[in-house]
């Protein structure tokens, strides 16, 4: 029998929430039997297994091998897995669950605005006979930016429960902390240095080096996952636009929307032609249908209102998929490759 | 409990990334350079030791530069912060405190051993390498200098290398700092620019000098109101400064710090921007300086020339100067020396005089380093101060550079019992060749002649000693294997 490809995602209430939404929009809705069971099926794809762990341990078991693909915060798997190689983010933009980690001060602190506050504010410390205390969940990424950040003398104190009052309670100086909106840091009266955020991160899909090496069978399951999530992140960059246009040929209405290069469709315009109710001797209409990047949306009406356009609606696609898979294609390369 | 069955293959554990495995035929090669080394320190009077690899983190932060302090290997172990060493001169001279300071002077300590530095892995840099080195207690300049830059470049050259001495002396730029009010931040980064100015490297001074000192609107608002603040003292501004705040209603307990420290750190953060025009002062020397480098013939009068324009004191001038001379002593020509008096070299602890030896083949690999450090006895508690320098080099670098023929491969005899029975006999025969120091294999596998045969071969051993159960000896000579034949 072929090895099941194993899939972990988070078990914890709202983040559970929002993974398991963006799986079913990318057509891949998980199937548990019972709420309260820890292992889920993808209804319609043979082989795979969902295990809902806790968002902290997915790291782990993907860089240890006993999960093979997993969906947590980028900011846990830059904590806890950037210097190993077993650990291949395959996606790190599913675009849900973003959030900083960032420092943040007392509010008080009137004289510390930027890093480099910071920093003299240590030295200080340091010749005061004091240390500078961060408290932190994430002491790897944390001890890094200080380094890079001219912050040279300082402790990391482990935080347990609530960071936000460490500073308030006297068990640390400042803090590195993930927020999404900084309300909860305003709240506990403390202040995001300038130039302090030290990672910006949502959640990602990560992949077992290990795990996949192992056999191929669950590469190509992998695959069927990684195309469909894909496919459905790159669609977010997308609309298909249609419109009926009034011209005298199919080839004179073809040329004045190609006018514009950059609005005209990936490859260019598709027209049919349209059967009108009011038969309008002499004119004929054409249904244009264009894909545009949605940044370009605006632009791309403008000019098909210009050559004489009606009726334009716009949708979303589900899927755009390209040439490749190139998640896939990254994957394979990096799980052949030695580190 | 729980049983793991031995039969059952499990995922294989692999090597931690930059980590480095030494293999037999590298491990060899090392070994074979290290005498070479070690024995040039022992004619000198070198004694080895060996510090722990483990010692308390703060060892090595009470003066490493930034650099090296962010590629500590540090952990906290059961509520002591403790490191792996990233290097053996802080465990010398902390032993030194410890044991030794009774001891005559000088002494001569030198170590070889493992350390360890978080760097990114790359070709020819490892996070774990064997640093060898000596440490020339009690000895000031210019004899002690001599002696140490002597043995650095005699051990590249025993290597069958071209050594390229590169010379400075930090004590130029330490002074001319000195005599500005600067903060440590700035003096580090002062130093950390110079390294990357000699080295050619860009440095950004305004993006530098906005993080130092201040930005745009700071400075607009000290060219404003600075001279007249001058003339009050700084207890009353912070006094006054303070009362308007909290009547403003602004909020400045919560935290660590009391209000009068914080409006004490707003004022300091106004008068940093004085610092400005000392920052780019310094700068302007430190690249003076880093644009220095060549032969000492040519150096030398530029450096003089420029330490009399700044009014600095000359001494570190003589001292390279007498360094030089007694160098030629030790047979080492001025025409192999480069004078860089922009050196900094990442550790923050040297005071006078520092080098580093390159292979003149490989222009652009350091292969030792070193220099003077006289305050660090004393910061790590001595009672007296100490002069002192030392040089160290990474082994695995220089066996990879070395131009010397490795060591031939050790010429093993098989001992191989033909049946059960002649085992007792085959050891018999294999102990007594130890006797007479032949590096013997036995056979533990009770293969059969044939294969015994093949696997000497495929080994490239080349003597087969059968013994046979009655304990009669048969000696088989196998023909050489080729070069790169398995």
């Amino acid at each position: 029998m072929a090895p099941t490809l194993r899939l972990a995602i988070s078990s914890k209430g709202a983040y559970e929430e929002a993974t398991l939404r963006f799986l079913e929009s990318a057509g891949l809705p998980v199937w548990r039997p019972n709420p309260r069971q820890y292992v889920g099926r993808i209804s319609g794809l043979e082989g795979v297994d969902v295990l809902f762990q806790r968002t902290e341990d997915i790291v782990h078991k993907v860089a240890d091998g006993s999960v093979d693909l997993g969906i947590t915060g980028y900011d846990l798997v830059a904590e806890h897995a950037s210097d190993n190689p077993d650990v291949l983010v395959v996606l790190d933009d599913l675009g849900f669950r973003r959030c900083e980690l960032v420092l943040a001060v007392p509010e008080g602190w009137l004289d510390i605005t930027t890093m480099a506050d910071l920093a003299d504010l240590s030295v200080d410390f340091k010749r005061s006979g004091r240390t500078l205390r961060v408290a932190t969940k994430f002491p790897n990424l944390t001890r890094d930016f200080l380094y890079r950040n001219g912050v040279h003398y300082f402790s990391l104190v482990d935080a347990h429960g609530a960071l936000e009052v460490a500073p308030a309670l006297g068990h640390a100086d400042i803090i590195a902390d993930l927020t999404e909106t900084g309300v909860t840091l305003r709240e506990n009266r403390l202040r995001i240095l300038e130039g302090g955020v030290i990672l910006r991160a949502q959640a990602c899909l990560i992949a077992s080096r290990r795990g996949l090496r192992q056999a191929s069978e669950k590469l190509e399951r992998a695959r069927s996952i990684l195309e469909l999530i894909e496919a459905r992140l790159r669609a977010r960059h997308y609309r298909v636009i249609t419109a009926n246009v009034r011209g005298e040929s199919e080839a004179a209405v073809a040329e004045r929307i190609t006018a514009n290069v950059a609005i005209a469709g990936q490859q260019g315009p598709t027209l049919s032609r349209v059967y009108p109710k009011f038969p309008d001797a002499g004119c004929t209409w054409y249904e244009v249908r264009l894909i545009v990047p949605r940044d370009l949306l605006l632009h791309a009406i403008d000019h098909l209102r210009q050559v004489g356009s009606s009726d334009i609606t716009v949708n979303s696609p589900d899927y755009v998929f390209a040439q490749r898979c190139e998640s896939y294609d990254r994957l394979c390369e990096a799980v052949e490759h030695e580190p | 409990m729980t049983t793991v069955s031995t039969t059952e293959p499990t995922t294989p554990i692999e090597r931690l990334r930059g980590m480095p495995d030494i293999g037999p035929e590298v491990y060899r090669r090392r070994e074979a350079i290290r005498h070479t080394l070690q024995a040039i320190l022992e004619q000198h009077g070198y004694q080895f030791i060996e510090p722990p690899v483990v010692e308390a983190t703060e060892l090595f932060l009470r003066k490493s530069g930034p650099e090296r302090v962010a590629q500590i290997y540090a952990l906290r172990y059961r509520n002591r912060d403790i490191a792996l060493r990233p290097e053996h001169t802080a465990s010398v001279l902390r032993y030194y405190v410890e044991e030794l300071q009774n001891e005559p002077l000088p002494l001569r300590l030198a170590y070889v051993g493992p350390v360890f530095r978080y760097e990114r892995p790359q070709a020819g840099r490892s996070r774990q390498f064997t640093e060898l080195g000596c440490e020339l207690l009690g000895a000031p300049s210019p004899y002690g200098d001599a002696e140490i830059v002597h043995l650095a470049v005699e051990s590249v050259t025993a290597l069958g290398l071209t050594p390229r001495l590169v010379v400075g002396h930090i004590g130029i730029v330490l002074e001319f700092l000195d005599r500005l009010p600067l903060r440590q931040r700035v003096r580090d980064w002062l130093l950390w620019s110079m390294e990357r100015l000699r080295k050619g490297q860009p440095v950004d001074v305004d993006a530098a000098l906005e993080s130092l000192s201040g930005n745009e609107r700071l400075v607009a608002l000290y060219h404003e109101l600075g001279h007249e603040l001058r003339d009050i003292s700084p207890e009353r501004l912070e006094r006054w400064v303070l009362g308007m705040l909290r009547e403003v209603g602004v909020q400045l307990s919560g935290g660590s710090r009391t209000p009068e420290e914080i409006v004490a750190g707003v004022l300091a953060k106004l008068s940093r921007v004085q610092d400005r025009e000392h920052i780019l002062q310094a700068f302007a020397f430190t690249r003076e300086l880093a644009a220095l480098e060549g032969p000492p013939a040519e150096v030398l009068p530029q450096l003089r020339m420029l330490l009399d324009r700044h009014a600095l004191d000359p001494t570190p001038i003589q001292q390279i100067e007498a360094v030089l001379q007694l160098l030629r002593a030790y047979g080492v020509e001025e025409d192999t020396v480069v004078l860089s008096p922009g050196m900094a070299r990442g550790l923050h602890y040297y005071t006078g005089v520092l080098f580093e030896v390159y292979a003149a083949e490989q222009p652009h690999l350091q292969l030792c380093g070193g220099g003077r450090y006289d305050d660090l006895a004393q910061l790590l508690g001595a009672r007296q101060p100490l002069p002192a320098c030392g040089f160290s080099c990474g082994l695995e670098r220089l066996t990879e550079l070395a131009r010397v023929p490795g060591p031939s491969l050790p010429d093993i005899t098989l001992v191989a019992p033909v049946t059960q029975e002649a085992m007792p006999h085959a050891i018999a025969t294999a102990e007594a060749l130890r006797q007479r120091n032949v590096q013997v294999e036995l056979d533990v596998r009770g293969r059969s002649p044939n294969a015994n045969r093949r696997y000497a071969r495929r080994r490239g051993i080349s003597h087969v000693i059968f013994v046979e159960a009655d304990g009669t000896t048969r000696v088989e000579q196998l023909p050489l294997r080729q070069d790169g034949q398995e």
